[in-house]
C-alpha cells in the first residue's frame, strides 16, 4: 500500500483489479494526507479497470461508433441470442434454462477476449459443448454488429490499439495495482500505453519478513471463533492495528463471520433498540439488493401485479415495516394476514387482496388503489415506463415506509433507484414488453446487484481470498487453509475447450495453473503484514480435513490466544450469570366473571374435556395460532359445506314424506341446484380455489354424495326435521352457551332424534366417561331436551357422509329408529357395555357436562391432556402450555 | 457350519490386477477399504494423468476418509518400509505413485484435489457442470439435501395452473376425482412422485400414456413379474412330484368339474403335463397352490372332497387318495417349494382394471406437467436436488447406443471406476454406470471395479436395491465383463463371533440369491484373528419382562465390559432411537458416561420451544398464541391470572397493540407488571427496528435483552444456539424464514453429543454401519417399526433383462371400490423386500462386534403354559427367533423375571415452572474495541424524517446528462471554438448516445433536439459563453476535489471553476432542471435555495486550497437561467 501511495500523483492514474482496492487506495491516501495535515486535496485518480476501460471508451467516442453495453444490457443481449439460438428438439423434454445459460455463455465470452482465444480455433469444433458456444457468441457478435452496440471485454481488446485513446484521456503514468493474474489482454493494453508515451508501472509490494505461524481448529466455527478472540485482543491492546482477515469462502459463511465478528468486537449489538455507532471492521462482501428487505419488501409489493401470488409471499408483504401507515394500520395488515392464512388459499389475486380489505373492514387506501392502477397500465410498454409506474405503484403503498431509514436502508433505496435506472436502460436492447417480464427483468436485475453499504474507514477488514490483491495489514490471519479447498480444484469454463484455455494460460483450468496461483496468493499473504496466522479446519461437518500442504512446512504455533475470550458471546456470558430461578404453580385463571353468554359453545366443553388449559387458552385467552391451512379445501371447509347444502335442502324438504315423494330426477335437480348455490356463497370466500375444474370436480363430488345421503335417508322410516342449526341458547352448569345442534329429526313416535353430519370418520366410543373425546352430540341432547319440558331425545347419531362410508353410527332409547343406530345393549362400541341404557347415558351425560362447565367457569387451568399423544397433537396453544417442559425428558416417537 | 479359508491373499492379490474389472464381494471385517486404496494406489501408478483414476464412494464423509488414507499412505512412503505384510503392499504401491508422480510433475500431495474421489452424487454434478449444454443444467446451481419444499411448491403450482392449461385438465379432473377431491391428497401424490422422477420419466419416454403400447409396456413389466415368480416355482418342484402333481391335479380337477364348476382347481382337469413357468397359464398355478395349501399358505392336512379327493371306496380313488396323500407327505419338506407356490397363490393377473389403468394414466399426464413445473421451480430458486444432477449428468452422458465421447467433452478421460459400497446402488445409479462405459471395449485398459457386501445392504429407503448387487454379481454390466471375486477372511471379529454369526444367519436369511425380489443368501467367512472362541455372543431371552428390565439388562452388560476391559469401545445399537425406552435414563441413573450420536432431537429442549415462540412473535404481530407464549415463558412468567387481565376482554386486537396500551396496565398484580413493563419494552422495541437486522440476530438479541439465556442450563443454551444457526441457515439460503418451515426442519435436528471421553457409544445401527466395537450390545430386538400407512401409489422396482429396470405402479383405490389385486400385490412385494432388508440389519448390527455381542430381547408368553407368542412379524427377534426360539423356550421355563422388589421406580416428575425474578436486569456487555477512524466515508443521510421515493423524468435526466457531457467538451476547447454549426453536427452522436440508454424512439428525435437546442442556446447567451469561455485563468472542468469536512471525507466533482479577470474563483455547477410556465424566477430561487449546500461544500473545499474570493453559481442550460452568489463558507454546526 505504501508502494501504491509512493506512485499516487497527479500526473498518474491508478488501474485496480477491483472496486475494493480501489476504495482503500482512496481511503489510505486520505488518512495520510489528514494525518500530514492536509483540509483539501485533488482526488487521486484511482479508478477500477473495468470503470477505467468505459471512462476511455466514453471520453473517446466522439464520433458515432458502436456504443458500449452496460452489463444489464449486454446480459440482456446475451438471453436474447441464447434463446434464439438454442435449439429446442421438436419434442425436447427439457429444454435449457436461458438466463443461466446465457449467464455462463457470456463469462465464456468474457474469457475467450480476455485470455486471446479465437473462435476459429478447430478445437471448438471437438465437443457439443464449445460448437454451441461458437454458435452463440457468433450470433452476438452479429447482433452487435447489426445495432451498433460493443461489450465490455470487446473494448478493453479495442484498447490494445494505441490508436483507441483519444488526446486527453490519459495521465502521464499508469500504474496497475493487484493484478495477480496477468491477461494476454492486459498485457497488450499496456504495451499500447507505452507506445503512447505512457509510464507504465506495476509497483512492487515492499517485502517484508513477517512472523508466521500457524493453527489448527477442529471446527470451521471455532476457527472462526478464534480469528475474532485475535482481533479482539489485538485491539484491545492497540486499537489502531490494521488488521486483515481472510475467509476463502466468505461467501458462503458471510452472515456467520459477521455476527461472530459483531459479537466479539462489539459485544452486545444484537440487543434491540441500541443504535450500534460504529463497527470496527468491514467484511468485503455484499449480497443481492434483493436480499436487503426494504428492497425485499418492494420487489414483493410489485409481484402483487402479477396474476397471482402466493400467499406467503402476500403475508410477508403485508407485514412489511416499510409499508405506509402508522402501527395502528400496521398490525390491520397482520391481522388480515391473519385470517387470509385462515382461508388457506395458497394464492390470491390483487383483486380478492383489495376486496378482502373491504370486506373486512381494515380499509387500506393504497392496497386498495392498486387494482384500479393495475388496469391503468398498457399490456405492453417500454421499460423505462414500467420503470415509471413501478415507482408509482410503491408510491401508493407508502414505500419506503413511515419510518427514518437507517443509513443502510437509504442507500438500498438509492440502489433500488439505480435499478429502475439501468431497467430503463434494457430498453435500449428491447422493445415494449408485458408487465411479466419487465418484472422479471427487474428481479433478475436485483438478484445480480450486489448491494454492499458504504464501508467506513475500520481497522480491521474481513475479505475474501481473492480481494487482497494490493492490500497490506499489520497482521493477518488467513482461515480456511485445508486441503479441501487450498489449492482449489480447478474449473474450467465448459464452454470452451479445455486444451484451448490451458494453452492460453488460464489458471482456473488446470491443476498445476490452480496450484500455481495458490503459491503466488500464499507468498502475496506472507508478505503483506508483519504478522500472519495461518490456520484451517481439521473437519467439517463430519468430513475429516488436513492443513493444506502448502502450509504444512511452517512452524506451528502453539499458544496465541487464550482459548474463549470472556466476551465471546454475550450470550453466552448471561447464561453462565444467570440468577436462581424462582419457582411457580399456575394451573388456575381467574374465575369466569358473571357474563350472559360465554363463548365457545360445544367446542368450549369439548376442550374443556379434552385438556382444561386448552379450553381456559382458546376461549379465555382468545389463543389463536396463524398457520396456513394444507389445503383451501380442507375437512373443514368440505364438512361446512355438506353441512350447508343439507340445511338448505332440509329447510326446503322438510319431511321424510316429501324426500319420498320426489322421482330420482326431481331429487338430483333439486341436490344440483342446492349444490351450486352454496358452492357461490363459498366461492365469495374462496375465489382462487372454487374456480374451474376444482370447483367443478367438487360440484360433482358433493352431487354425487348428498344424492346417495338422501336415498339412504328415504329408506328410513318416517320422521321430520325440525331444527336446523338453530342457535338455541343454553345453561349449562353455571355456563350460558349458544348451541346449533345440525339438525334434530321428530320420529314417528313424538321423540326427538339428534344429528351431527360428519365427513370424516366419527367416534361413538368418544361419547363416554368423565371426559368424553366427542361431547357434541351429549351436548345437543341435553340442549333440546331442555329447551321444551317433557321433551324427549330418543337417540342421537352421526350422520355420516364419507364417500365409501355414508351411513349412522350412534346411540338410540330402542332398535330401528333411524338407519343401523342401536340401543347401547346391542351396540358393537365397547365403551356402551357400561351403561346401562339410553336414559342412564343421559343422565351421566348431565353429570359430566355440568362438571366440564363448573370446571371451565372456576378458572381450572390444568395442563392435563386426556391423552398426551393424540390430544395434544394438532393442539394449536400448544406453545402456550409448556407441555414440553413435562416432556423434556421423554424422545417423540417417530419412525426410523 | 459352512467353513471357509481364512486366508485368502490370493483374492486380494488378483483385485490389484490393473487389466481387469472386477465384482468384489466383502463381508463384514474383510477389510475392503484398504483393499479398494490399494487399488486406487495401483491404477494411479498406470495413468496418465491421476485425473483419469475415479473412485465413487457411498457419503461425503467416506470421501474426506479415503481421501485422507490415500494421502496418509503417499505420505508413508516417504518412510522406510514396515514389517506387516498387508501394509507393505500399500507401501510398495504408493511408492510406485510417488514414482509416477515425479515423472510426471503432478504434485499430487501439493494438489490433492487431483485424487478424483467423489460420491455419486458429486460425480454427477461434475458431468453434469462439464456438459451443460448436453445436461441442459447451465449455470450453477445449489445442490439440496432435502428437496420437500420444491417439490411441494411444484405440486401446488399444478393445481394452481389448472384452469390455465386446458390440455392437462382432463386427467386432472380424472385424478382428482379418484381421490375425492382432495387436494392435500392430490398434492402429497404429486410430491412423492417427483421425489423419484429418475424412475418414472424413464417410462414416460416410451410413449405418450394414453396410447395402446405404453400400457403393454406397464403391463408386460407386470408379466415379465408373474413369469418371474412362474419359473421360480417351477424350479422349485421336487422331480419327484411332478408326476403325482399333474396326476392328482387332474384328477381332482374332473371331480369338481361337475361338482362345483367355481372352484379354482377345475381349472387343473385334464392336464397331462404341469403348465407352463409363463403369465397365460397362470390360472394354471393358481389352481395347483388352491390344490394343496390352505388359506394361510400352509400345506393341507389331507386332501379331501372339498379339494377334489373324495373319500370314495372305488379302487381308483383310493389309488388317488393314497397318492395323494404321499405327496402331500413329500410337500411338507420342500419349505422353498411351499413359499414360492404361496406367492403365486395371490399374484394378480397381470393386467390393469380399466378403472386402475385409467387413473394411472391420469396422473402419469400430470407428472409430466408437474415435472417440467418443477425444473421451472428450481431454476427460479437457483438450486437443483440430486435427482435432477443424476438425470442432468444422465442426458449428458447420451444413451447407451450413441454415447457421448467423453474423452472430448471433459477435461480428463475416465479411464477407471471404482464403486464402494456397491450393494447400496440405486437402479437409476447403476444405468448411469451402464452409460459411463457405453462406449469400453474388452482390454482398452479401461477398468471397473465394484466392491460391496450384499448382506449389508441396508439402504432401501434411500432407494438403494441390493438387486442391482446381484445382477452384476451374476450377469456383469453390459459392457464390461466383471470377474467375481469374494474376500472371506474376517480382520474384525473374533472366531467366537465368527462361528456364532456362521452358525446363525443361514437360518436367517433366505436360501440363494434372487435378483428381483431383492433376496440375498448367506456368504460365510472366517476369521483371521487366532483368538478363543468361548463365549463370544450372549442372547439375554427375557420373557415378558417389567418396564425396567430390558434396560436393566443392558446397564449390566455395559457394567460388566467396562469392568473387564477398562480399554475397550462398547457400543449400544438400536433400529430406532425410540427403541432406547429408558436405557439413556438407566446408564445416566448407574452414572456411566455415555455419547449418543444423532439421538436427543432439539425439540425436546423448552428454550427451543421457546425461540420458535419468539421468532414466530417477532414476524408475525397477529400470531397471539407466540406472543401469549413469550409473555408465559420463563424470562417473562406471567401468571395466567396476569394474561387474563391483560387479554381476556380484547379477543381481537394484536397482542403487541395490548402491550402498548398503558390503561391496560393497571389491571395486572403489581409482579406483573414489573415483569410485563420489562419485557414489553423489550419486544416493542424490537418491533420498531423490524428489518434491519438479519433475522438471527434480531431473535438471539431479544432473547438476550429478555434474558433468555438465563433461563437455561449449558445444554439447553446450547440447543438453542442450534436452533439460531439453523435460523441463520435458512436466511443465507433464501433471505426469507417461514417458521412453519423452521419448525419442521428443527425436527431433523439433535443436540450435539457433549464433548468428552464417554466409552460407551448409543446410535443406530444405520450410524454404525463402517464402524466397530470390542463390545456390542443390540437391545430391543422385539420391537418392529410403526406400520405404514396406504401409499398413495403402490410401487416397485425391479432388474428386468441383463440391464433393464421394471418400474411396476399401481393407484391407490378409490375408497368406495374394492382393492385391485395390483395393488396389494406390490404392496406384499414391497413388504417382503423391507424383511428381507430388516434381516440383513440384524446382519449389520451383529458384525459390528469385535469380541463380544449382547443380544437383548423380551417375548410374550403364549396362552397355553410352555408357549411363546411369535415375536411381532417386523421385528429383528422375528427374524432370529428360528435360532432364537430354544432360548427363550428355556428362559419362559426359568422364569427369570427379576423380583419385582428390585425394580426401580419412576421418579415424580416435578410439577411446576421456573422463571427469572422479577428484579432481573440485563448486565452491560463488554465495551466495543478498535479505534474510531479519523473521518467517516461519504455524506450524511438527511436522517431527519422518512423518504418519499420517486422515480421519475427517465428522458429529462438522460438529456441533462448528455448536456452535460457537450458543456465540458465545449468548454475544454473553449466556447469560442463552437458554432451553431458544429453543434448541429453532433446530432448523430447526441441520438446515439440518448438511444443507448433506453430511450424510446418516440422521444428520442424530440429530445435530440432539446440537447441542440440548449447547446445553441448557451453558446448565443452571454452568460453561457462566459462560462464556457477558453479566457479564463485556471480553468477546469470535473476537478475532483476531496477533503474532510464535518468529520466526513467528501469527494466532488466541480463541473466548471475558473479565475476571472478580478481573480475571483468561480465555481459552477449545471442543472438539468427544466420548468415550464411563468413564474421562472421563482424556479431559480427555489433550485438555487436547494442547491445551496452542496455549493457551499465544495466553495468550502476550495477555500482550504486557496486564498481567492469565491463566487458560486447555478447554471442552467435547458432554461438558460443562471444564479451566483457568495458562499458564507461557515462550518456546519449540529
Ligand atoms: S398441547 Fe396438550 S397439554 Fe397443551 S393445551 Fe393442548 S392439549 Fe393441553
Amino acid at each position: 500500500m505504501q508502494a501504491l501511495l509512493e506512485v499516487l500523483r497527479e500526473d498518474a492514474t491508478l488501474i485496480t483489479v477491483n472496486r475494493r482496492l480501489a476504495r482503500a487506495v482512496i481511503n489510505a491516501h486520505a488518512e495520510r494526507g489528514i494525518a500530514a495535515g492536509d483540509r483539501t486535496w485533488r482526488t487521486p485518480d484511482v479508478i477500477p479497470f473495468a470503470a477505467w476501460v468505459e471512462r476511455i471508451w466514453r471520453q473517446t467516442d466522439h464520433a458515432p461508433g458502436a456504443a458500449l453495453l452496460r452489463p444489464a444490457q449486454e446480459r440482456l443481449l446475451w438471453e436474447q441470442v441464447v434463446g434464439e439460438n438454442a435449439p429446442a428438439g421438436e419434442d425436447e423434454e427439457t429444454p435449457l434454462e436461458v438466463a443461466p445459460a446465457a449467464r455462463q455463455a457470456s463469462r465464456a465470452y468474457a474469457i475467450v477476449n480476455a485470455w486471446n482465444i479465437s473462435l476459429d480455433a478447430r478445437e471448438f469444433d471437438f465437443s457439443q459443448e464449445s460448437r454451441v458456444f461458437r454458435n452463440w457468441a457468433r450470433g452476438f457478435e452479429a447482433c452487435c454488429a447489426r445495432d451498433g452496440w460493443l461489450d465490455a471485454g470487446r473494448a478493453a481488446t479495442a484498447l490494445c490499439d494505441r490508436r483507441s485513446f483519444a488526446e486527453g484521456t490519459l495521465r502521464r503514468r499508469a500504474v496497475f495495482a493487484g493484478f495477480d493474474i496477468v491477461t494476454p489482454q492486459l498485457e497488450a493494453i499496456r504495451n499500447a500505453l507505452s507506445a503512447r508515451g505512457v509510464d507504465v508501472t506495476q509497483p512492487t509490494p515492499s517485502r517484508r519478513k513477517a512472523v508466521i505461524t500457524r493453527r489448527g481448529f477442529d471446527h470451521p466455527p471455532t476457527e472462526i471463533g478464534a480469528a475474532a478472540a485475535w482481533v479482539r485482543k489485538t485491539l484491545r491492546d492497540a486499537p489502531t492495528t490494521r488488521i486483515g482477515v481472510v475467509v476463502p469462502e466468505l461467501h458462503r459463511m458471510r452472515a456467520q463471520v459477521e455476527r461472530v465478528f459483531d459479537e466479539y468486537l462489539v459485544p452486545g449489538s444484537a440487543l434491540p433498540d441500541r443504535a450500534v455507532e460504529y463497527r470496527p471492521f468491514n467484511l468485503s462482501f455484499g449480497q443481492p439488493v434483493s436480499r436487503v428487505p426494504v428492497v425485499g419488501d418492494a420487489l414483493l409489493a410489485l409481484k402483487l401485479g402479477g396474476a397471482r401470488s402466493e400467499l406467503a409471499a402476500v403475508g410477508r408483504l403485508l407485514r412489511s415495516p416499510y409499508l405506509s401507515g402508522d402501527k395502528q394500520a400496521q398490525f390491520a395488515r397482520a391481522a388480515l394476514d391473519a385470517r387470509l392464512r385462515d382461508v388457506g388459499e395458497p394464492e390470491i389475486s390483487l383483486r380478492t387482496l383489495a376486496a378482502r380489505f373491504g370486506r373486512s373492514g381494515l380499509h387500506d387506501p393504497g392496497f386498495e388503489a392498486l387494482p384500479a392502477l393495475r388496469e391503468s397500465a398498457p399490456r405492453q410498454q417500454r421499460l423505462s415506463a414500467w420503470a415509471e409506474f413501478f415507482s408509482d405503484w410503491l408510491g401508493r403503498l407508502g414505500w419506503p415506509g413511515g419510518r427514518v431509514l437507517a443509513s443502510e436502508e437509504f442507500q438500498a433505496v438509492e440502489a433500488f433507484r439505480g435499478l429502475l435506472d439501468e431497467l430503463a436502460g434494457m430498453g435500449a436492447v428491447i422493445g415494449p414488453v408485458v408487465f411479466d417480464r419487465a418484472l422479471a427483468l427487474l428481479l433478475g436485475l436485483a438478484e445480480e446487484h450486489v448491494f454492499q453499504p458504504r464501508a467506513e474507514p475500520a481497522p480491521v477488514q474481513i475479505l475474501g481470498a481473492l480481494e487482497t490483491a494490493g492490500l497490506s495489514f499489520d497482521k493477518i490471519w488467513i482461515t480456511g487453509l485445508h486441503d479441501g479447498s487450498w489449492p482449489p480444484s480447478p474449473e474450467p469454463n465448459p464452454l470452451l475447450p479445455v486444451t484451448l484455455q490451458r494453452r492460453a494460460g488460464l489458471p482456473q483450468a488446470s491443476p498445476e495453473g490452480q496450484l500455481e496461483l495458490a503459491r503466488l496468493r500464499l507468498a502475496g499473504w506472507l508478505e503483506s503484514a508483519d504478522q500472519v496466522v495461518l490456520s484451517y479446519a481439521l473437519s467439517e461437518k463430519d468430513e475429516p480435513l488436513r492443513p493444506s500442504s502448502l502450509i504444512t512446512a511452517i512452524d506451528l504455533d502453539q499458544d496465541e490466544v487464550a482459548s474463549d475470550s470472556p466476551a465471546a458471546a454475550f450470550g453466552a456470558l448471561l447464561q453462565s450469570e444467570a440468577p436462581s430461578l424462582e419457582q411457580f404453580h399456575d394451573q388456575r385463571g381467574p374465575a369466569l366473571a358473571e357474563t350472559r353468554l360465554t363463548r365457545g359453545g360445544a367446542a368450549l366443553i369439548e376442550d374443556q374435556s379434552a385438556c382444561p388449559f386448552r379450553a381456559f387458552a382458546r376461549w379465555r385467552l382468545g389463543a389463536r395460532a396463524v398457520s396456513i391451512a394444507d389445503s383451501p379445501l380442507d375437512d373443514r371447509v368440505r364438512g361446512n359445506l355438506v353441512h350447508a347444502i343439507l340445511f338448505k335442502l332440509w329447510s326446503e324438504i322438510q319431511t321424510h314424506a316429501a324426500l319420498s315423494s320426489l322421482t330420482t330426477e326431481a331429487l338430483r335437480e333439486r341436490v344440483s341446484s342446492t349444490v351450486d348455490e352454496v358452492l357461490a356463497q363459498e366461492r365469495r370466500y374462496r375465489p382462487e380455489t372454487l374456480r374451474g375444474m376444482i370447483a367443478e370436480a367438487e360440484r360433482e363430488r358433493l352431487c354425487q354424495l348428498v344424492e346417495s345421503w338422501l336415498v339412504l335417508e328415504r329408506k328410513r322410516s318416517p320422521f321430520s326435521v325440525v331444527a336446523r342449526e338453530e342457535a338455541l341458547e343454553t345453561e349449562l352448569g353455571p355456563l350460558t352457551l349458544s348451541i346449533r345442534p345440525d339438525r334434530v329429526d321428530r320420529l314417528q313416535s313424538g321423540d326427538y332424534f339428534v344429528l351431527d353430519y360428519k365427513t370424516g370418520r366419527p367416534q361413538v366410543k368418544g361419547w363416554f366417561g368423565r371426559r368424553p373425546d366427542d361431547p357434541q352430540l351429549a351436548v345437543y341432547t341435553l340442549v333440546v331436551e331442555a329447551g321444551d319440558e317433557g321433551r324427549e331425545v330418543a337417540g342421537a347419531a352421526y350422520a355420516t357422509l364419507r364417500r365409501g362410508g355414508l351411513g349412522f353410527a350412534g346411540l338410540a332409547a330402542s332398535e330401528g329408529l333411524v338407519g343401523g343406530v342401536t340401543t347401547l345393549a346391542a351396540s358393537r362400541v365397547e365403551a356402551s357395555k357400561t351403561v346401562a341404557d339410553w336414559k342412564s347415558l343421559k343422565n351421566d351425560w348431565r353429570e359430566t357436562l355440568d362438571a366440564l362447565a363448573a370446571s371451565f367457569a372456576s378458572g381450572e387451568a390444568r395442563v392435563d391432556p386426556k391423552s398426551p399423544h393424540s390430544t395434544c397433537s394438532h393442539c394449536q396453544v400448544k406453545p402456550l402450555c409448556r407441555i414440553f417442559e413435562q416432556r423434556a425428558n421423554e424422545t417423540a416417537e417417530s419412525g426410523e | 457350519m459352512i467353513r471357509v479359508a481364512a486366508d485368502d491373499t490370493h483374492v486380494r492379490r488378483e483385485a490389484l490386477d490393473v487389466g481387469r474389472s472386477f465384482i468384489v464381494q466383502a463381508p463384514a471385517g474383510s477389510g475392503k477399504t484398504e483393499l479398494l486404496i490399494q487399488r486406487f494406489l495401483a491404477l494411479l501408478a498406470t495413468v496418465a494423468f491421476p485425473e483419469e483414476v475415479v473412485a465413487i464412494t457411498f457419503t461425503r464423509k467416506a470421501t474426506a476418509e479415503m481421501r485422507g488414507r490415500v494421502l496418509l499412505a503417499l505420505d508413508a512412503a516417504d518412510r522406510p518400509p514396515p514389517a506387516d505384510e498387508h501394509a507393505r503392499r500399500t507401501y510398495t504401491l504408493a511408492r510406485a505413485v510417488i514414482q509416477r508422480d515425479q515423472d510426471r510433475g503432478w504434485a499430487l500431495r501439493a494438489n490433492p484435489s487431483r485424487l478424483r474421489i467423489h460420491t455419486i452424487d458429486g460425480l454427477c454434478a461434475r458431468l453434469a457442470r462439464q456438459m451443460p449444454w448436453l445436461s441442459r443444467l447451465a449455470g450453477d446451481a445449489l445442490p439440496v439435501e432435502d428437496a420437500g419444499e420444491y417439490y411441494r411448491e411444484a405440486a401446488r403450482r399444478t393445481l394452481a395452473l389448472l384452469e390455465e392449461g386446458a390440455p392437462f385438465a382432463p386427467p386432472v379432473s380424472a385424478l382428482l376425482a379418484h381421490l375425492d377431491n382432495d387436494l392435500a391428497r392430490f398434492e402429497s401424490m404429486i410430491e412423492t412422485m417427483l421425489a423419484r422422477r429418475d424412475q418414472w420419466l424413464k417410462v414416460l419416454s416410451k410413449g405418450r400414456p394414453d396410447e395402446g403400447n405404453f400400457r403393454r409396456e406397464l403391463e408386460s413389466a407386470l408379466e415379465r413379474t408373474v413369469n418371474d415368480s412362474l419359473e421360480e416355482v417351477d424350479a422349485a418342484i421336487p422331480g419327484l412330484l411332478r408326476q403325482d402333481l399333474v396326476a392328482v391335479g387332474s384328477y381332482a380337477g374332473e371331480n369338481l368339474r361337475l361338482l362345483e364348476a367355481e372352484n379354482p382347481v377345475v381349472r387343473l382337469a385334464g392336464i397331462t403335463e404341469l403348465p407352463q413357468p409363463a403369465h397365460p397359464q397362470l390360472d394354471a398355478w393358481r389352481a395347483l397352490a388352491s390344490l394343496l395349501l390352505t388359506q394361510e399358505g400352509v400345506p393341507r392336512k389331507r386332501l379331501n372332497k372339498s379339494v377334489g379327493i373324495p373319500a370314495d371306496k372305488s379302487p381308483h380313488a383310493v389309488a388317488m387318495k393314497d397318492r395323494a396323500k404321499a405327496l402331500l407327505a413329500v410337500l411338507s419338506g420342500e419349505q422353498q417349494f411351499i413359499a414360492a407356490l404361496g406367492t403365486v397363490r395371490d399374484m394378480p393377473d397381470p393386467k390393469y382394471g380399466d378403472e386402475q389403468w385409467a387413473v394411472l394414466v391420469a396422473l402419469l399426464e400430470v407428472l409430466r406437467f408437474s415435472s417440467g413445473l418443477l425444473r421451472l421451480v428450481f431454476a427460479e430458486s437457483g438450486r437443483v436436488d440430486f435427482v435432477e444432477l443424476l438425470s442432468a449428468a444422465r442426458r449428458a452422458l447420451g444413451d447407451e447406443e450413441t454415447p457421448t465421447d467423453l474423452a472430448l467433452s471433459l477435461d480428463y478421460r475416465i479411464a477407471h471406476i471404482l464403486v464402494d459400497e456397491f450393494q447400496d446402488t440405486s437402479h437409476s445409479q447403476f444405468q448411469l454406470l451402464n452409460q459411463l462405459t457405453a462406449g469400453w471395449i474388452p482390454d482398452d485398459q479401461r477398468t471397473l471395479f465394484l466392491v460391496g457386501d450384499p448382506m449389508q445392504s441396508i439402504y432401501r429407503f434411500r432407494e438403494a436395491d441390493v438387486g442391482v448387487f446381484l445382477r452384476a454379481w451374476h450377469k456383469g454390466l453390459r459392457h464390461v465383463r466383471l470377474n467375481r471375486l469374494a474376500l472371506t477372511a474376517n480382520f474384525r471379529s473374533t472366531p467366537g463371533i465368527i462361528d456364532w454369526v456362521n452358525g446363525t444367519f443361514p437360518q436367517v436369511f433366505p436360501h440363494a440369491d434372487d435378483e428381483s425380489s431383492g433376496a440375498v443368501g448367506y456368504r460365510p467367512c472366517a476369521s483371521a484373528l487366532g483368538e478363543d472362541r468361548g463365549n463370544a455372543v450372549a442372547l439375554h431371552a427375557l420373557v415378558d419382562p417389567g418396564p425396567d428390565q430390558a434396560a436393566q439388562v443392558v446397564v449390566e452388560c455395559v457394567k460388566e465390559a467396562l469392568s473387564k476391559a477398562p480399554q475397550e469401545s462398547i457400543a449400544i445399537l438400536v433400529r430406532s432411537r425410540t427403541h432406547l425406552g429408558r436405557i439413556l435414563e438407566r446408564l445416566d441413573a448407574g452414572g456411566i458416561a455415555h455419547r449418543g450420536v444423532e439421538l436427543r432431537p432439539v425439540l425436546t429442549t423448552p428454550a427451543v420451544h421457546d425461540l420458535l415462540s419468539l421468532t414466530r412473535a417477532l414476524t408475525h404481530p397477529a400470531d397471539r398464541v407466540a406472543w401469549l407464549a413469550v409473555l408465559r415463558a420463563p424470562w417473562c412468567g406471567l401468571l395466567l391470572a396476569d394474561l387474563a387481565a391483560l387479554a381476556e376482554a380484547e379477543p381481537a386486537r394484536c397482542v403487541p397493540e395490548l402491550l402498548a396500551d398503558p390503561s391496560l396496565l393497571p389491571c395486572l398484580s403489581p409482579d406483573g407488571q414489573k415483569r410485563l413493563v420489562r419485557v414489553a419494552a423489550v419486544m416493542l422495541g424490537a418491533m420498531a427496528e423490524r428489518g434491519r437486522k438479519a433475522l438471527r440476530r434480531q431473535v438471539e438479541g431479544v432473547w438476550q435483552a429478555l434474558g433468555g439465556p438465563a433461563c437455561v442450563h449449558r445444554d439447553a443454551y446450547d440447543d438453542a444456539l442450534i436452533c439460531l444457526d439453523l435460523i441463520e441457515q435458512m436466511e443465507t439460503e433464501s433471505q426469507v424464514v417461514d417458521v412453519d418451515v423452521l419448525a419442521h426442519r428443527l425436527e431433523a435436528l439433535y443436540a450435539t453429543p457433549v464433548a468428552g471421553d464417554a466409552r460407551v457409544e448409543v446410535m443406530t445401527i444405520h450410524k454404525a454401519k463402517g464402524l466397530e466395537f470390542d463390545t456390542v450390545i443390540v437391545p430391543a430386538l422385539e420391537r418392529a417399526p410403526p406400520p405404514e400407512g396406504k401409499r398413495l401409489l403402490a410401487w416397485t422396482q425391479r432388474a428386468a433383462g441383463p440391464t433393464g429396470t421394471d418400474l411396476l405402479l399401481a393407484p391407490l383405490p378409490r375408497d368406495d371400490l374394492d382393492e385391485p389385486p395390483v395393488y396389494d400385490f406390490l404392496n406384499r412385494a414391497e413388504e417382503s423386500k423391507r424383511q428381507l432388508e430388516s434381516a440383513r440389519l440384524l446382519y449389520v448390527a451383529a458384525t459390528r462386534a469385535r469380541r463380544r455381542l449382547h443380544l437383548v430381547g423380551s417375548a410374550a408368553r403364549g396362552a397355553e403354559a410352555g408357549t411363546l407368542r411369535r415375536p411381532p412379524p417386523r421385528s429383528l427377534l422375528a427374524h432370529l427367533w428360528p435360532a432364537a426360539q430354544a432360548e427363550f423356550l428355556r428362559a419362559e421355563a426359568a422364569d427369570n423375571r427379576i423380583p419385582a422388589a428390585s425394580r426401580i421406580q419412576t421418579d415424580e416428575r416435578p410439577t411446576g415452572s421456573w422463571r427469572l425474578p422479577s428484579a432481573w436486569v440485563l448486565p452491560q456487555p463488554a465495551p466495543p474495541v478498535g479505534a474510531r477512524p479519523l473521518f467517516a466515508a461519504g455524506p450524511a443521510e438527511d436522517a431527519s424524517q422518512p423518504i418519499i421515493f420517486e422515480w421519475a423524468g427517465f428522458s429529462v435526466r438522460q438529456v441533462g446528462t448528455v448536456v452535460h457531457d457537450r458543456l465540458r467538451l465545449i468548454a475544454e476547447e473553449g466556447a469560442e471554438r463552437w458554432s451553431a454549426a458544429r453543434i448541429r453536427a453532433t446530432a448523430p452522436w447526441v441520438r446515439r448516445a440518448l438511444a443507448a440508454e433506453g430511450m424510446s424512439d418516440a422521444q428520442l428525435e424530440d429530445s435530440v433536439e432539446t440537447v441542440l437546442d440548449a447547446l445553441t442556446a448557451v453558446l448565443t447567451d452571454p452568460t453561457g459563453r462566459w462560462i464556457l469561455s477558453a479566457g479564463h485563468q485556471e480553468a477546469e472542468n470535473e476537478l475532483a476535489l476531496s477533503g474532510v469536512l464535518d468529520g466526513r471525507l467528501v469527494s466532488v466533482y466541480i463541473d466548471r471553476t475558473f479565475v476571472d479577470g478580478d481573480g475571483v474563483r468561480w465555481i459552477v455547477d449545471y442543472k438539468s432542471g427544466r420548468h415550464e410556465g411563468a413564474s421562472q424566477d421563482d424556479f431559480l430561487d427555489r433550485e438555487r435555495e436547494r442547491y445551496a449546500p452542496q455549493l457551499e461544500r465544495y466553495a468550502r473545499l476550495m477555500a482550504n486550497i486557496e486564498h481567492r474570493p469565491i463566487s458560486v453559481g447555478l447554471y442552467l442550460p435547458l432554461l438558460g437561467g443562471w444564479r451566483c452568489w457568495t458562499p458564507s463558507l461557515k462550518e456546519r454546526m449540529d
